[in-house]
């Protein structure tokens, strides 16, 4: 009887250690390490640059326009990567005045932004607070595109000081 | 004689240097576009996370090395964003929640010529797990650098990166069930089979022992007859 339960009890011991060793309890037990994956590309180093980075439209008059040359913003694609899309977007501070127009004549306390694309991109278009223009969808590596900016100004009902504008150029791998 | 030519014939050269010369400057400024270095640039431009094992029970954590090109020192801050309708991949939509990823930092400060990290946090809420399977969301972290805003009356250009996230979702749901019944089953199947085979082992001994039962018995009934006999 004695030899019969050490019998029994080193078959469950060597029970526990194959159940301990099987490869589904390991694998089960290996499954609570959480595995993610990330892709990318290694060479992938996207950047832009646009020169100058200021543009002062000094005094305005009220219904009246004021352009800067086609070309006198340069944008260049100093990235690793080929296909870069802009986007330009503008905001208005203070808003005071509404910069949403998309077409002239502009409503009083208005003013519109219209976009001059260079020869590479072509764009003319009305620049929107609530919407982006594309500038460029397939700007390669050490490109270059030019663009300016045609400023209308409505009709003033009432006083006005000073407006800022901020063009924001938005660069994304495509 | 050919020293006595030489006035014209150096002035000619001379003449052909500078026109030389011109060709070249002009050629550099009206051919090649002036080259910039400065603005800030970014790594990597795009990455795709994918869960194969189901989600995860801890936060997705992953750094966008953000370079200062200038030549001068920069402040960047990052921002999440839905990319526009017309920039979305195709059989990819928004995310649910724009919270669920976040940037560590609000404001970093990068020295001319030197790199940091933006670290960016992707935190599923664990009761909208199970409500977003086998799905593909894309999500913008856009960089840009702090401008000085402090003159009145300008136009300013501001560029802002882009490092597009495409998050696809696990496909189903992870099993349920405790890891430790694993065990338990494979222990009692285990058992059970040694049992199993510890029973037919005793059964197969008991008729053998019936066997030799019969054996001795025939023996000792043969003795018997013969005895008889």
């Amino acid at each position: 009887m004695e030899i019969k339960k050490t019998l029994m009890i080193g078959l469950i011991l060597v029970m526990l250690m194959i159940a301990s060793f099987s490869p589904v309890t390991i694998n089960v037990l290996a499954a609570t390490t959480d595995t993610i994956t990330i892709e990318f590309d290694p060479e992938g180093n996207i950047s832009i640059d646009v020169s100058p980075g200021t543009y002062n439209f000094s005094t305005f008059w009220s219904n009246t326009s004021e352009s800067t040359s086609g070309t006198y913003f340069t944008m260049w694609n100093n990235g690793t990567v080929d296909n870069m899309q802009t986007d330009i977007q503008i905001t208005a501070s203070p808003a005071s005045l509404t910069i949403d127009e998309d077409s002239v004549p502009i409503a009083d306390d208005n003013y519109a932004l219209y976009l001059i694309g260079g020869t590479a991109s072509g764009v003319n278009a009305w620049v929107r607070e609530s919407t982006t223009i594309q500038l460029d969808s397939d700007l390669d590596r050490t490109g270059t595109e030019t663009f300016g900016f045609t400023l209308y100004l409505s009709n003033i009902t009432a006083n006005h000081t000073w407006q800022s504008m901020t063009i924001t150029l938005t660069g994304s791998q495509a | 004689m050919i020293f006595n030519t030489g006035g014209w014939a150096v002035r000619i050269i001379r003449t052909l240097f500078f026109i030389f010369l011109f060709l070249l400057v002009s050629l550099n400024i009206f051919s090649f576009p002036p080259v910039s270095s400065g603005g800030i640039s970014i790594w990597p431009g795009k990455l795709t996370i994918t869960m194969p094992d189901g989600y995860t029970d801890e936060e997705i954590q992953y750094e966008i090395e953000v370079s200062n090109n200038n030549a001068y020192d920069i402040n960047v801050t990052g921002e999440i964003e839905n990319p526009s309708l017309h920039h979305l991949k195709e059989n990819y939509t928004f995310i649910p929640d724009l919270s669920w990823v976040q940037i560590t930092s609000d404001i970093v400060h990068i020295p001319t010529n030197e790199s940091r990290f933006l670290e960016v946090i992707i935190n599923i809420p664990d009761s909208q797990k199970s409500l977003h399977y086998n799905e593909r969301w894309e999500v913008w972290i856009a960089v840009s650098e702090l401008i000085d805003q402090s003159t009145d009356a300008e136009t300013f250009i501001q560029t802002e990166l882009v490092v597009k996230f495409f998050i696809i979702t696990p496909y189903a749901e992870k099993s349920q069930i405790p890891q430790f019944l694993y065990f338990i089953v494979i222990f009692l199947i285990g058992i059970t089979t040694v049992y199993i085979l510890y029973i037919k082992k005793r059964s197969r001994g008991i008729s053998i022992n019936k066997n030799s039962v019969f054996y001795l018995k025939n023996g000792k009934g043969v003795n018997k007859s013969n005895r008889r006999k």
